[in-house]
């Protein structure tokens, strides 16, 4: 009975010593990725933009075709060097180093592309030896890196991927940097055939453009002009604001077409040093490349990425009157990008649904005449029978100068 | 975990067939009902456990219902130590194994996704059996551990993951067959 009588009390002294016990805890751990700059010497760096070794195709961005060159920018690492003289068979022959560069754009024998915030002109005459003729100094002051800001001594000339981990209640900041955005805004388009100087022909995901004797670039909003007219001594002229958002530039004739998240934006470059908005169109917000011929624009709409929206279609424009760009029909496609017309053969390029081949004689009528599946199409350059195609798996040529037995004429792989 | 379980139900299997012929293993089930009292909420729990008995030992395995913070369906194995007193018995358990989550907290949308998942379930206490043979009431106190972790996750981008360790004092009453 005395046994019995002490169960409760042992019992209490039980829950007693478990009380110590008796707690919940929430406890977050964050596990997070960040990449970090290494850094070289800018003379160092700039002694290394010219033709060195080739290099396999990792992360492709804007294309520019030249004659019988493929020029390929590698996103934020520099520019690839094709020869394409024969389309089958394409060759990879140089590769020129140059950290911060997404854009490029070529005029006769000089290749302007962007160096972060610098513009480099690059004598190509030779393109197993090239040479830097010249560098303007920030004529992209948006292309810096917040909290990586090189001071004038030192660029980053790569990122190095590290996973950080933070135990505690406050999640840790994410910071997003342009310079390590995949080749999904990666480019390519046809542009100004009348100009005196061969020019190159860009994608339609291109930020340059050359139209007579000046480069014509934009930035999220504004418009940037460089005098051009001596190739390999390039001179920064004005800038002007053109709303925001402003994502690639078009040019055809004088005029500039750009494309917007909200819209396509037409200026006028009668006078090259001031242009002038002609016309718009408004549209829902998303991506939107655009091209045009003398009476109609084309406008592929993006939905689901960092533009916004969720529309996912062709807008055919009437510009018969420039001043009202007017919607004549609208097609519905799967993740339109980048996409180029020769004559009567509209390719757009449909993301994962790959290249589609359109016949686009009657602009009310636009029929599907080819599809290639390929994995992720971001831009095309149709251009003298040759369709050079940008995927995420690949560059891909095809030979549409027969238009009912388009054919794929090679594929330069990309290094996963 | 699913070995453990496995190792325990083979040998409570053997356990069971030798029962039939060595008079000092039987086959004992515990179920209870009660309560988990911590820093959350007052909850419902609920559990049966069952296995063979040797001599002062017992080792079965369990399972149950418990509302304590998340509603979790607790699998374990159990261990028990018998103490006989005079008008009464009483025993230590050991209880360990892992719970399932009735209502997951589970989203998947593209690439980003969480999931959440029962992780350890643990439980110690003590236990005083009323009633004369193998049968009779029992009534048990003890400390029930349980923890949950919920992913969140955007492949090479982001991984956080939150640990929810559950603390609770378990009282439950029932019965011994």
């Amino acid at each position: 009975m005395k046994t019995f009588s002490k169960l409760p009390v042992a019992a209490l002294v039980l829950i007693f010593m478990l009380s110590g016990c008796v707690k919940d805890t929430i406890k977050t751990t964050y596990t997070y990725t960040y990449f970090e700059p290494v850094y070289k010497a800018y003379s160092e760096v700039v002694a290394n933009i010219k033709s060195n070794a080739s290099t396999p195709v990792a992360i492709p961005g804007k294309i520019c075709l030249i004659g019988k060159y493929i020029l390929l920018n590698e996103v934020n690492k520099g520019i690839h060097v094709l020869d394409n003289s024969t389309p089958s068979a394409p060759k990879n022959i140089a590769f020129i180093d140059l950290p911060g560069n997404v854009d490029i754009a070529v005029k006769g024998n000089i290749l302007y592309a962007d160096f972060y915030s610098d513009l480099v002109a690059i004598d190509i005459s030779d393109p197993k030896n090239a040479k830097v003729k010249k560098i303007v100094k920030n004529i992209f002051p948006e292309r810096y890196y917040s909290g990586y800001e090189a001071d004038s001594s030192k660029v980053i000339t790569s990122w190095i991927k590290k996973t950080g981990t933070i135990d505690g209640s406050n999640p840790p900041i994410y910071c997003y940097f342009g310079a390590l955005q995949s080749s999904a805004d990666a480019s390519a388009s046809f542009s100004n055939k009348a100009a005196a100087t061969p020019v190159g022909i860009n994608g339609s995901l291109s930020r340059f453009a050359l139209a007579s004797d000046y480069l014509y670039s934009v930035s999220y909003d504004s418009l940037r002009i460089t005098d051009v007219a001596v190739a390999d001594n390039p001179l920064r002229k004005n800038a002007i604001p053109i709303g925001w958002g402003i994502e690639t530039i078009y040019p055809f004739k004088d005029k500039l077409f750009m494309g917007a998240n909200a819209g396509m934006f037409i200026y006028g470059i009668s006078d090259p040093l001031h242009p002038v908005k002609l016309g718009n169109f408004q549209h829902v917000r998303t991506c939107d490349p655009v091209i045009a011929d003398d009476n109609m624009a084309y406008v592929t709409l993006h939905g689901g990425t960092q533009c916004g929206g969720f529309t996912n279609q062709l807008d055919v424009l009437d510009i018969a009157d420039i001043l009202s760009p007017r919607l004549l029909k609208t097609y519905p496609l799967t993740s339109p990008r980048g996409l180029s017309k020769d004559g009567n053969l509209l390719f757009i390029c449909d993301g994962a649904d790959g290249l589609k081949v359109f016949t686009a004689a009657d602009p009310n009528n636009i029929k599907l005449l080819k599809h290639f599946e390929m994995e992720e199409a971001n831009d095309v350059i149709a251009w003298n029978n040759i369709a050079l195609v940008m995927a995420t798996d690949g560059i891909y040529q095809f030979d549409y100068s027969n238009a009912a037995g388009i054919k794929l004429l090679s594929k330069i792989s990309i290094q996963k | 975990m699913p070995q453990l379980l496995l190792i325990i139900v083979l040998f409570l299997q053997a356990s069971l067939v030798n029962a039939q012929k060595n008079k000092h293993i039987q086959f004992t089930s515990y179920t209870t009902a009660g309560i988990l009292a911590g820093e959350s909420p007052v909850a419902f729990s609920v559990q049966t456990v069952n296995g063979v008995s040797y001599n002062k030992w017992f080792l079965g395995a369990g399972f149950g219902l418990d509302d304590y913070y998340m509603k979790t369906l607790p699998l374990f194995a159990s261990v028990r130590k018998n103490f006989e007193l005079k008008k009464c018995r009483v025993f230590l358990y050991a209880d360990a194994g892992t719970h399932f989550l009735v209502n997951p907290d589970n989203h998947e949308e593209g690439l980003y996704s969480y999931n959440t998942n029962g992780k350890w379930y643990l439980e110690g206490g003590a236990g005083l059996k009323v009633g004369s043979g193998k049968k009779g009431f029992i009534l048990t106190v003890g400390n029930q551990y349980k923890n949950i972790a919920k992913v969140e996750e955007y492949p090479d981008s982001y991984r956080n993951e939150t640990v929810y360790k559950l603390g609770s004092i378990s009282v439950r009453a029932g019965v011994q067959l």
